[in-house]
């Protein structure tokens, strides 16, 4: 995987919201890469900052502080015009099927949007477009002229997606894109995501809350809790070894769907609850839920390091 | 019960493609607001009765015999009778035809002012929704100012500057009129611009007249139209109230707020002068009013229950 | 086993502009005393929809319970009048919803919200009944429940008022708790504690559960039995270990199959239920399942199966199990 170059490249990312007087710190310094061809899978709880993230990234919220680049070239400073250029490279799968496609508009123009924006297609040759993109995600090219309301979750999920694909990618951010879908078509949603990155060389990076569904179709898995990033590995080495606490009550937390196992298990209940991002509290931002939590962990912020190869934690219990 | 045989257990393949086939008619949104408006019966029996006022208030004074403002001084109180049916006035007008010429006012002047309170409303609630912050800010607090301004004061000074006349009243109508429908608009663009497909819209790299015309207005569209609807019948009352305070239209056309006014003093000895006028105000802001509430339960059915 | 609640044939309607949607076709189960049962499926197969019925929390109109019998200590709960019902809601029957923010009265204190079933069902006086809400919110682990009584709704957090909803609903020690998806719209590390809590209430108090779930790691963590409902009827009920170990309906299989595990390798693929449920507008002649059951045969689509008994504990509704079908089960 080392040898894929960079497609995204987060520095120092920061997005805070101004509340009244208080200052909501979303993402709060965070920096990551993403490969070319990779899925970053990005995890946490309510409120820890993921969706917030990705729309920063996407630069549908304006970053407070950091850069994002695309294939080396920063998207902080690109003008209007550039923007717009810059948005056929970078598109988003949105979480809420209902809410996510306009009700007003046919299918097929909910999926020619992209085409007239960017002056892609017209006439016949749009409706052939949109046809084609309709049978890449497994619909029905004939219910182009249907409303939104007509579909079933899964469905309007794809429609969705094919939206996302009008316009030829190169990076999706998936926003929770099954979170609202039955478990039955969750998976219908992942394969089709997989295949196609496969057939397109696409680029994901896949926010959920849903721990299994992102070990299953992540290479790599972010974890992210208030606003900071506290773990970043392999998948495989995130689920075998996690580092953070946080990580391993995470994983422990999860339910697994096979009631032998579930009898045997001793879980790690973390007490209380997320605080409030508005004010979280100092140093590490998980102390005061952690179970290993020091002295020091209130004194200082965790630095994010490296502790194994690939392996990235912010704890004070790898310093 | 059917004997089952082995033939029955003969594996089938099953088309997937069909477990995805849509069985329900398609219906867009507007196809079933029709379809919700059409089962109550009050509300159409309402649209019906105000078609019919349209039509009879062009039709009639162009094809009746008389017309609205022919004195006949030897003809005047006239009971209705088969020549003129609603009687005649003090001054011997057919009433009639003085209804209908009432009604082509009336109409006018709630159409063209729920018409202006459109346009504005939208454009003023339009930009203060989508921009939000200072802008937002500064544009309602403009219109609080307005609509603090006492509204009879307003017609009133108007009055005396231009001339009276139905122009004048619909511009004294819109003055504060459409401060309702920009607040109406500003709420629901609001509301509609942190949905996910504006969202979705932008990250495909729309403009703002594109979000502005293709998504947000077409999905406020229900509540802007409700508001119109129930606009209009509350511009004809001002009409009809202005008109019989004296402040509306100058004689000798015929408004219903003037001819109500005129027939006050004879009520005990004409009373079909008043009683013709009165009626036909009343009816039709009640039709007005209840299409109007049809309507709103038609756009949006989870107000009513 | 003392049988708390049975269910015999129910059928439960809706009327809509475009017909009778036909949610519940002829469901049966029951539910023993202090056993933790999951009714699970998809959204749409009438789970949520059985689980009102049982409290009569259905609209009516446009919902109609068409036919069938919900036995309640013996009684049967269909005929019952709304006064009627309103002493078994709280009292006997509790219900815990998905969304603790929208079933809370945002206008009242917790406290009052339980003392309220407290004074109603059990003539408490006001002192006492609020004694009893500072116990139970120490029993499902609120911190400092004295000033928590005090507070409104939107002073909790998501997690505090799931706790809170539950305490509500165990106030007058109800035989039956109902809970539709209590866990859904929690973070996992909030849905441990609150699964925690549910376990441990249930050992303290013997109450029976019916858990209305789509997780089935949830399923495999908290119950005893498990009912899989599609399209309106119940396909398949067992043990958990029937279920998770020896699932015996397509649909069952394909549920299972379809979610990724934590424990396992992610090179095994994900194998996705094809399609979507039937439109119950217009339901199918034969099995609900046919149309995306890679099994399907001549039968299925003419005849819809009942169920037929597999174990003393397991049941399933599918033509497989007929000694005609043998030669194709194993495909």
């Amino acid at each position: 995987m080392d040898n894929r170059d960079t497609l995204i490249e987060v520095r120092n990312l920061k997005k805070f919201f101004s509340i009244g007087d208080n200052t909501l710190k979303a993402v709060n310094d965070i920096s990551f890469e993403i490969k070319r061809g990779e899925t970053l899978g990005v995890v946490g709880e309510s409120g820890c900052g993921k969706s917030t993230a990705g729309r920063t990234i996407l630069r549908l919220y304006d970053a407070t502080g950091g850069d994002v680049l695309f294939e080396g070239k920063s998207i902080m400073n690109l003008n209007h015009q550039e923007m717009k250029a810059m948005r056929r490279n970078m598109q988003m799968i949105f979480q809420d099927p209902y809410a996510s496609l306009n009700p007003r508009m046919t299918v097929g123009d909910i999926i020619g949007e992209a085409l007239d924006i960017h002056n892609l297609a017209s006439g016949q040759k749009r409706k052939e477009r949109i046809q084609e993109l309709l049978s890449l995600v497994s619909l029905n090219p004939e219910h182009m002229n249907r409303f939104p309301h007509e579909f079933s979750g899964g469905q309007r999920q794809r429609i969705g997606i094919a939206r996302a694909l009008a316009v030829e990618p190169k990076f999706i951010v998936c926003d929770e894109p099954i979170s609202a879908l039955d478990v039955s078509v969750q998976a219908q949603v992942v394969n089709l995501l997989e295949q196609l990155q496969e057939k397109m060389g696409l680029t994901y990076m896949f926010i959920a809350h849903d721990l299994s569904m992102v070990k299953y179709i992540s290479d790599r898995v972010a974890v992210m809790y208030l606003g900071k990033m506290v773990e970043l590995a392999e998948s495989d080495a995130l689920y075998e070894k996690p580092l953070h606490p946080y990580t391993q009550a995470l994983l422990s937390a999860i339910p697994i769907p096979d009631p032998e196992i579930e009898r045997n298990r001793e879980r790690i209940v973390l007490q209380g609850d997320v605080p409030s991002p508005m004010n979280p509290p100092s140093g590490c931002h998980f102390r005061t839920r952690c179970p290993k939590a020091m002295p020091e962990c209130a004194a200082s912020v965790p630095v994010w390091k490296e502790v194994e190869p690939g392996h990235f934690a912010a704890c004070h219990l790898y310093n | 019960m059917q004997q089952l045989t082995k033939e029955h257990f003969q594996p089938v393949s099953v088309d997937l493609r069909q477990a995805e086939a849509i069985k329900r008619p398609s219906l867009s949104f507007w196809a079933d607001v029709w379809r919700r408006l059409k089962m109550n019966k009050v509300a159409m029996a309402s649209l019906i009765f105000i078609v019919a006022l349209m039509v009879c208030a062009i039709v009639i004074p162009m094809v009746s015999s008389n017309d609205y403002f022919t004195t006949d001084l030897a003809g005047k109180n006239k009971k209705p009778s088969a020549e003129h049916w609603f009687g005649t006035d003090d001054l011997g007008r057919d009433m009639f035809v003085r209804i209908w010429y009432g009604a082509r006012i009336s109409l006018e002047v709630g159409l063209a002012a729920a018409f202006i309170d459109l346009i504005i409303g939208v454009i003023w609630g339009g930009i203060a929704g989508f921009y939000g912050g200072k802008v937002d800010e500064l544009m309602m607090r403009f219109a609080d100012i307005l609509f603090a301004i006492p509204y009879l004061l307003v017609v009133i000074l108007l009055m005396v500057v231009l001339s009276p006349g139905v122009g004048t009243i619909i511009i004294a109508l819109t003055i504060t009129g459409w401060i309702g429908m920009a607040r109406i608009v500003r709420g629901q663009i609001l509301q509609l611009k942190s949905q996910e497909f504006v969202l979705a819209a932008r990250s495909l790299g729309a403009d703002s007249g594109r979000l502005i015309f293709k998504h947000l207005i077409p999905n406020a569209l229900g509540p802007i139209i409700v508001t119109l609807s129930l606009t209009v019948p509350s511009a004809i009352f001002a009409e009809s109230f202005l008109s019989f305070i004296g402040l509306g239209v100058a004689a000798p056309v015929a408004s219903w707020g003037t001819m109500s006014s005129e027939g006050l003093p004879a009520m005990k000895y004409y009373p079909w002068r008043l009683m013709f006028p009165a009626i036909f105000i009343s009816v039709t802001i009640l039709a007005f009013n209840l299409f109007g509430d049809g309507l709103r339960d038609a756009v949006d059915p989870r107000l009513r229950k | 086993m003392e049988r708390i609640l049975e269910v015999k044939d129910l059928h439960v309607s809706f009327h809509t502009y475009a017909g009778e949607v036909k949610a519940v076709r002829g469901v049966n189960f029951h539910v023993n005393r202090g056993e933790a049962v999951a009714i699970v499926g998809e959204s749409g197969c009438g789970k949520s929809v059985t689980a009102q019925t049982l409290m009569k929390l259905i609209p009516m109109p446009p919902g109609d319970i068409k036919k069938g019998e919900i036995l309640f200590n013996g009684e049967n709960i269909v005929k019952k009048s709304n006064k009627e019902m309103e002493s078994i809601r709280g009292k006997d029957i509790g219900m815990i919803f998905q969304d603790p923010m929208t079933s809370l009265n945002p206008t009242m204190t917790i406290g009052n919200q339980i003392t309220e079933g407290l004074i109603k069902h059990q003539n408490m006086s006001r002192a006492a009944a609020r004694d009893r809400a500072i116990e139970l919110l120490t029993m499902v682990g609120i911190p400092q429940p004295e000033k928590r009584v005090e507070q409104y709704p939107h002073e909790f957090s998501g997690g505090m008022r799931q706790r809170a909803m539950i305490a509500i609903s165990l106030a007058c020690s109800p035989k039956l708790l109902i809970a539709d998806e209590p866990t859904t719209a929690l973070d996992v590390t909030i849905q441990a504690q609150i699964l925690d809590l549910m376990k441990d209430l249930q050992k303290k108090t013997g109450t029976s559960i019916i858990l209305i779930t789509h997780d089935l790691g949830v399923v495999a963590e908290m119950c005893d039995r498990v009912i899989v409902m599609y399209a309106g009827k119940v396909i398949e009920t067992g043990t958990v270990d029937d279920i998770f170990y020896n699932p015996q309906h397509p649909y069952t299989k394909g549920l299972l199959r379809s979610v990724p595990r934590l424990d396992l390798n992610r090179d095994e693929p994900l194998t996705p239920i094809f399609g979507t449920p039937p439109d119950l507008l217009r339901p199918p002649v034969g099995c609900g399942f046919t149309a995306r059951c890679e099994s399907a045969m001549r039968v299925c689509q003419e005849i819809d199966p009942e169920l037929n008994e597999i174990s003393t504990t397991q049941r399933a509704a599918c033509w497989l199990q007929h000694p005609l079908a043998q030669n194709h089960a194993g495909s």
